[in-house]
């Protein structure tokens, strides 16, 4: 192409429209799933480690007691339906905590964070746009596991309302994790480093909050510490819908999606806060491209 | 008057660890440029001087410790999403890194429009353009992890005139590029200069290039603006590079031959030594050429040197450069 034509081009007068976040958030999901697609071996390690932890908490099941469940109130599919659920829903955790400070890092180290950050698009749309997709991906790793947990004998109590009050927690979930990626993401921004924080945090949710046993087994002490994360009553709730067959209208389901709107709603802003705090930090320093 | 780009006292300053002691350097120190609406604007300085650390905070991506800067009329530390819209950046320190390697040129530019705001259907179009324009057609599906380091920088050049910003930053923006490429986008920087009054501030360590292109040429050293003047009047500044040039047919030690002709008392230091058609050429500071040119030609005699010519030589723009940029020292 010659010169002039493409100055010509460029002088087509174009009136300024923002772009719709949802549009921006698209071309986010577009971009990561391709960037995605060409790790075929990650993909296939991925998928075969999700089935391979069914596999493993199947064989649990086997030496299990069931009753402990059921006293809790899952009265349905015993330990492996309840394990499943635990470990399928505790991805949520793994993805938040570990994916965006991994998506924020991949950006500094793939020198890209300074072009996108220089671009119209306002951090809190970037930051939408960085974790939408690890969600959509762990929403496919949940069905692919409740699909293998399935085949191999895990039962649930179903109905409309239970599905769909199970869907609505499963959202409050997310946006309750999401709120802790952006935090850890914003002390990333500054630190440069947070892995041992991030680990700590995933392995001390999967301790406490009942991903692989019920919550009343453990020391009352211990019990009060797993009321401070959001998967305890995501879970809780979660598992009283599927295996108990029960909906948001009964009191045991609505406290915990009262606790999860109310962790959300307060957690939310200060996330946001930290990230930016993290960002101006980060500005300052000259280190917003760097890890 | 309208400025595209205005500096009041920006500065900033970095902590740096030596030996376990803090030290704060100053990388930018209260800076005030002002360039015109439609200025072709050159920012030179060598490796440190505070150029990127300018350009990063103009492009909102490094806050100011004090001072500010406006952007097509925006504050930088106020409305950083407004001059964000004004500018396009090329950063060729990166050598095609900012890109994302595993997505083809196409996805990269059609993410970053997203992310400008650009309509789709306009996207889509400057898109085709700028890819045939920087000859990526043939392997806009190709991903940008199988490009070369030319065919990267091309994509950089596309990404950022995808939104036909007012303003371009344009740092470095021939690096890594072949010969034809580099003349096929400096001729495109003109045409967008001139034709679309876009506002270019540009860097370069290619002297021509600077000499060339640029209205107006500020040089940076230790952070501070040390000269800011049109090429031309930077050559009268610097009348008093007196050079000499000797070009060698044949000789042994060329090496050797300088150093002999740097001990004749009105000869300097040895400014370079190239070579050209005819052999070798020592190109060397003077006091005054008519008392330096009589004695290198008894020297190179007595040194049984062959030489073709010994002439007078204007100064480059390089010479200028590294003149300015080391006189403070």
């Amino acid at each position: 192409m010659e010169t002039e034509k493409l100055v010509e081009l460029l002088s087509e007068d174009v009136p300024h429209v923002k772009t719709p976040v949802h549009q921006i958030v698209a071309s986010f999901i577009v971009r990561d799933f391709k960037v995605w697609w060409t790790y075929k071996f990650w993909l296939t390690l991925d998928i075969s480690g999700i089935l391979l932890f069914v596999a493993t908490y199947y064989l649990f099941s086997l030496i299990a007691s069931p009753q402990q469940i059921q006293e809790a109130g899952y009265v349905t599919g015993g330990y492996f339906t309840f394990a499943l659920i635990g470990i399928a829903f505790q991805q949520y955790v793994f993805f938040a905590v570990q994916s965006i400070n991994m998506s924020v890092r991949d950006e500094q180290w793939n020198g890209t964070m300074e072009t996108v950050l220089s671009s119209a698009t306002d951090f809190k749309t970037f930051l939408l746009g960085e974790t939408t997709f690890f969600f959509i991906i762990c929403s496919a790793f949940l069905f692919i596991s409740f699909l293998a947990g399935w085949l191999l004998g895990a039962t649930f109590c179903l109905n409309l309302a239970s599905v769909l009050s199970a869907i609505v927690l499963s959202v409050l979930l997310i946006a309750s994790h999401m709120a802790i990626g952006v935090l850890s993401a914003g002390v990333i921004m500054k630190t440069k480093q947070g892995n041992p924080l991030t680990w700590a945090f995933s392995w001390m949710t999967q301790l406490v909050s009942g991903v692989f046993y019920p919550l009343k087994i453990l020391p009352w002490y211990l019990e009060w510490v797993g009321k401070i994360f959001p998967l305890t009553y995501s879970l809780d709730g979660i598992r009283l819908c599927l295996q108990g067959g029960q909906t948001l209208v009964s009191t045991a389901v609505l406290s915990d999606a009262v606790n999860l709107v109310l962790f959300t709603a307060i957690a939310t802003p200060v996330a946001l806060y930290v990230f930016k705090m993290g960002y101006d930090a980060a500005r300052r320093d000259g280190s917003l491209g760097q890890y | 008057m309208d400025y595209a780009v205005e500096t009041f006292q920006l500065s900033k300053m970095f902590e740096t660890k030596e030996k376990g002691r803090k030290r704060v350097v100053k990388a930018v120190d209260h800076v005030n440029i002002k360039i015109g609406k439609g200025e072709f604007f050159g920012l030179l300085g060598p490796n440190g001087a505070g150029k990127t650390t300018l350009i990063k905070m103009l492009c909102t991506i490094i806050l100011p410790d004090e001072g500010t800067a406006k952007i097509n009329g925006y504050d930088i530390i106020k409305e950083p999403y407004k001059v964000r819209r004004s500018f396009g950046w090329f950063h060729g320190e990166t050598g095609g890194r900012s890109l994302y390697w595993r997505l083809s040129a196409e996805d990269n530019l059609r993410f970053y429009a997203y992310l400008q705001n650009v309509p789709k259907d306009v996207a889509k179009r400057r898109i085709d353009a700028l890819l045939e324009f920087f000859g990526l057609t043939e392997d806009r599906g190709k991903l940008v992890k199988e490009y070369s380091t030319g065919m990267k920088v091309r994509v950089m050049l596309a990404r950022a005139l995808l939104h036909n910003p007012p303003i371009l930053f344009m740092d470095e923006p021939t690096i890594g590029l072949d010969t034809i490429s580099a003349v096929e986008t400096r001729k495109l920087l003109t045409a967008l200069n001139a034709e679309l009054g876009k506002t270019i501030i540009f860097t370069s360590h290619n002297m021509f290039e600077v000499e060339q292109l640029c209205q107006r040429v500020a040089i940076m050293r230790k952070g501070r603006i040390i000269v800011d003047a049109p090429p031309s009047q930077l050559r009268e500044m610097l009348r008093e590079i007196r050079s000499v040039e000797v070009e060698v047919r044949e000789a042994s030690d060329l090496q050797k031959v300088a150093e002999q002709l740097v001990a004749i008392p009105v000869v300097g230091k040895v400014l370079e030594i190239k070579n050209n058609a005819y052999g070798h050429v020592i190109r060397l500071q003077v006091d005054n050429e008519y008392e330096a040119i009589p004695e290198i030609a008894e020297k190179v005699q007595r040194l049984r040197v062959k030489v073709s010519a010994i002439r007078q030589s204007e100064p480059t723009f390089e010479d200028i450069f590294v003149k300015l940029a080391s006189e403070e020292e």
